[in-house]
């Protein structure tokens, strides 16, 4: 569907909210509304519809929908903890409906972006609990729970490189895993050292300790900074190690019971 | 052949028509604006014009401009704002709203000539027609002018006693405005490095460019007394010494320059903030 129809269905679905007296007909109406906000993309606008809508005053029927669009919402829009709490909350709305299992699934992924393995194994085995043929349930339960026990990574702490970078320069490097990176700020620092000291020794004085305090401090502020950039992004790599075969498994795993 | 396809054009023409306009209506429009769903506003009013005409384009219209200056599209707003006839209730409101908009694109000629065709203006009116009047002298520097307006509007009880206040404030803080020396600061740099920059109240910067030419100064001394004035290094040393020193001239004069464009520019943010207020405040 093109996006300028789906800026007409947007407005039909708001006059529709807007001429109807009747709550079940405008609680459907904003729905319709927060699905197709979504078509377009924009994520933030169909949550703040979503939000005008009462949950308890809402029609048993159309609750489960209510709160699978409400965490999907989040989860586009790359709120995470907004996702978990609303699942969260919602959760007995959904239970042996036809939303139960891709609001399960949605709640692991967000819990895997947030390294909340409680939740992850939580609502993971939800999903897989709901397989009828057993063997595979087992099968699969196995093989989630043989990923999730692996120990979560130890991630650097980007100020503890930015401090070992300070007393001395491309340690902060080495601790975040970048030897050569470490070793060559190391080397830029000597030289510098080694010729301002040669300056200093020859008689220049000013010249020496001048050109070399300013090129030092340069070095030296700048190593700090590469120090801890590397170590945010060897965090990053060990976290997207850790989490991408568990969430490969969980989105190809009911392809399994095809 | 060919009335089949006009029959499927009409059709067509009127299927698309009729599922657009339906919506397409004053009250419904109210009730986006009051919801602050100000796309929508555009989506609704986007290619209404030929279907439209009267009372319900004029409200149409100006939601449409009201939803632009929301989202911050001030030209288009502009262009649907001029939409309204003069003999429409809304004419006036627009015309404030559209002058404003054209105050904060800095086309102050074309927001005199919306006020100028406000009609039959009422107290109140009247009131914020000196307000922007008054705000659009102090954006050209006719602080005196607007000054004189202000001080008018205060013999009288008004509504916006907090914002003519302000005005005149930004008034007295024009009038007061020293604009500074460029030559005095560049001859203050040529005699001491940086004290022009201190002088265009750059205090820091002042201090960094006097340690800095200190300290290029005292390399070029060293090694002209070590090495001798024809050696490379000398040369070297002097040679960066005379572009910094230059540079701290250039750059005080310009310190001046960028002091003045700085008060200028917060004192335009301010105004054209303040003579705002009291047009949301009535145009609720």
């Amino acid at each position: 569907m093109k996006q300028g129809r789906y800026s007409d269905a947007n407005l039909a679905y708001e006059y529709v909210a807007f001429k109807s007296t009747e709550q079940s007909v405008i609680t459907l109406a904003k729905l319709g509304r927060a699905q197709v906000l979504k078509k377009m993309h924009a994520y933030d606008r169909g949550l703040k519809i979503l939000g005008t809508i009462n949950l308890i005053s809402t029609a048993d029927s159309v609750r489960p929908a209510l709160v699978y669009e409400m965490v999907l919402l989040s989860f586009l829009n790359k709120d995470y903890q907004e996702s978990l709490s609303r699942g969260q909350m919602g959760l007995s709305l959904i239970s042996d409906t036809e939303y139960e299992d891709p609001v399960s699934l949605l709640l692991a992924l967000a819990a895997l972006e947030e390294l909340d393995l409680m939740n992850v194994n939580y609502f993971g085995s939800r999903y897989l609990s709901n397989i009828s043929n057993q063997d595979l349930r087992d099968k699969l339960q196995n093989q989630f729970n043989s990923l999730i026990s692996k120990e979560l990574p130890k991630l650097k702490d980007p100020e503890k490189a930015r401090k070992w970078s300070t007393i001395i320069p491309g340690s902060g490097q080495i601790y975040a895993g970048s030897i050569g990176d470490g070793l060559y700020n190391f080397g830029l620092h000597a030289v510098v050292l080694g010729i301002s000291g040669w300056a200093f020794l020859s008689g220049y004085y000013v010249s020496g300790w001048l050109s070399g305090a300013t090129v030092l401090q340069k070095l030296h502020s700048g190593g700090q900074l590469r120090a801890v950039d590397m170590c945010e992004k060897k965090n990053r790599l060990l976290i997207q190690e850790y989490a991408q075969p568990i969430q490969e498994f969980l989105i190809s795993a009911k392809n399994q019971t095809k | 052949m060919i009335r089949k396809r006009i029959t499927l054009i009409y059709i067509l023409l009127l299927w698309f028509v009729g599922s657009h306009a339906q919506y397409v209506q004053a009250d419904f429009a109210q009730h986006l604006s009051d919801n602050r769903y100000y796309q929508e506003i555009i989506d609704l009013t986007d290619g209404m014009s030929f279907q439209i005409s009267g009372a319900k384009a004029d409200s149409l219209n100006f939601y449409r401009g009201w939803a632009f200056f929301n989202l911050q599209r001030v030209p288009e707003g502009i262009v649907s704002f001029r939409k309204i006839p003069a003999h429409s209730k809304l004419f006036n409101r627009s015309m404030f709203l559209s002058a404003w908009s054209s105050v904060y694109l800095g086309h102050h000629d074309d927001a005199r000539h919306d006020l100028s065709l406000i009609v039959s203006p009422d107290k109140i009116e009247k009131e914020l027609l000196a307000i922007q009047y008054s705000g659009l002298h102090l954006l050209n520097l006719k602080a005196d002018s607007a000054l004189l307006l202000l001080n008018t509007m205060s013999n009288q009880a008004s509504v916006y006693d907090d914002q003519i206040d302000l005005l005149k404030t930004y008034s007295l803080e024009t009038l007061n405005f020293k604009p500074k020396s460029m030559a005095i600061a560049g001859l203050l740099s040529a005699v001491i490095p940086g004290t022009g920059k201190v002088y265009a109240g750059e205090k820091g910067a002042g201090i960094g460019s006097l340690l800095l030419l200190a300290g290029m100064g005292g390399m070029a001394v060293e090694n002209i007394l070590k090495s001798g004035i024809t050696s490379w290094n000398s040369i070297m040393f002097t040679g960066l010494f005379s572009l910094f020193y230059l540079g701290n001239v250039y750059g005080s004069i310009i310190s001046i320059k960028t002091y003045r464009e700085r008060f200028y520019e917060s004192k335009e943010q301010a105004i054209v903030a303040t003579i705002l207020i009291p047009l949301r405040d009535y145009y609720r």
